[in-house]
């Protein structure tokens, strides 16, 4: 190595290691409050071992669904990891809300509120893992700002030719959410 | 302090054994904020904190098997990578969490900045969770990358190259040239 080979290679090595330690001196984190009861609360029933496997592919399902609805609505282009291809058969939906042919506003709008009543049926779990509340969270968020939209379909502010459009994001959305409440439901380790 | 520095007195961690939940409240109380800490690193948001729960179960579960030959910290701090390397790897997690992350940027009105100065923290987050685990288990947690290696199952080279990229872009993403000085001082200033 020449000399200036060295002198850049002891730059380098510098800067890691001055990276190295102002990584060390970040402030940690504060830990959430409710972490031992919520701990306790686990400890508390039996959790069978890998017992989250089959409702956590259901709920997996559902995330592909709603990844596409919003690769179709003016996502990234890029897909995310670990989403499988939409003819797979972890993409089947129990509602075959997404299986192709067009359908029009008003059977949208039926399945809509099919699934609004699944999703009143869909008991509370008495414990939810934080990141799976996270997930339903912003599903819920999602739909509220298309009922805002579908609102000022109503009131004339948006073209009514963006109707059907919206109502078809809204049940896509909608059968998400049931799946992941519902695999909440059945085991709340999800 | 970081989780190597976690202990328990020699009673305490006998009743722990036993299931006994004062003991293990006192583990809890002793470990949660090193493993948080070491959790929100690697793994995106609040996710870190089922993982971090994971963890305290595996590790009650595991302390009849604990033979003390590794101090407990250590002990616990590899269960604590293992579950957040698990969780890296569950195509279900990675799913979930780039559409929260996808979601929240939306609501945000842009997608994550690439380009702009960061502080250190954000520079961080915007690294690959493969990336930013192995620059977080070398740089502070003092793996070496035979043990990142092994853990992860992928090669020293894996790990290596790993690091540089990972130095690489955070010192890109924080401006260059100074910029891990600039970024220590400011942890100076921020820090605990």
């Amino acid at each position: 190595m020449n000399p200036l080979e060295q002198e850049l290679t002891d730059e380098a090595d510098g800067a890691d290691a001055r990276l190295a330690r102002a990584l060390r001196r970040l402030p940690e984190p504060e830990p959430p409050r409710d972490g031992w009861a919520r701990l306790q609360a686990r400890l508390g029933r039996s959790e069978p071992w890998h017992g989250w496997m089959p409702t956590a592919a259901v709920a997996a399902s559902a995330l592909v669904v709603a990844v596409g609805l919003l690769l179709r609505s003016g996502g990234p282009v890029e897909s995310p990891p670990g989403v499988a291809p939409r003819s797979s058969a972890a993409n089947a939906t129990p509602l075959d809300v997404d299986d192709g042919g067009p359908l029009s506003g008003a059977e949208w709008r039926t399945r809509s509120a099919q699934l609004e009543r699944l999703l009143a049926d869909v008991p509370e779990p008495r414990l939810t893992r934080a990141s799976t509340g996270t997930t339903a969270a912003l599903l819920e968020d999602r739909i509220a700002t298309i009922d805002e939209q579908l609102n000022d379909v109503m009131a004339g502010r948006v073209p009514e030719r963006d109707a059907d459009a919206l109502w078809r994001q809204r049940t896509l959305l909608l059968d998400s959410l049931v799946r992941v409440r519902y695999a909440a439901a059945v085991d709340p380790g999800t | 302090m970081t989780l190597r520095d976690v202990e328990l007195p020699g009673p305490v961690l006998d009743r722990a054994r036993a299931g006994e939940p004062a003991a293990l409240e006192a583990f809890y109380r002793a470990a949660a904020r090193p493993a948080h800490a070491l959790a929100r690193r690697i793994v995106r948001g609040v996710a870190a904190d089922d993982v971090v729960q994971d963890a305290f179960l595996d590790a009650f579960r595991g302390l009849r098997g604990y033979d003390g030959r590794a101090p407990l910290g250590l002990w616990f701090r590899s269960i604590v990578v293992r579950r957040c390397l698990m969780h890296l790897r569950s195509p279900w997690q990675r799913s979930r969490d780039w559409i929260e992350g996808w979601l929240e940027s939306a609501e945000a009105g842009r997608e994550p900045q690439t380009g702009a100065r960061l502080d250190l923290e954000r520079a961080l987050a915007t690294l690959p969770a493969t990336t930013r685990a192995v620059v977080w288990l070398y740089d502070v947690e003092g793996y070496t990358h035979e043990e990142i290696a092994q853990a992860m199952g992928r090669t020293i080279s894996f790990s290596k190259s790993q690091l540089a990229r990972g130095h690489a872009r955070l010192r890109e993403r924080l401006g260059d040239p100074g910029d891990a000085e600039r970024a220590e001082q400011a942890a100076e200033v921020t820090g605990p």
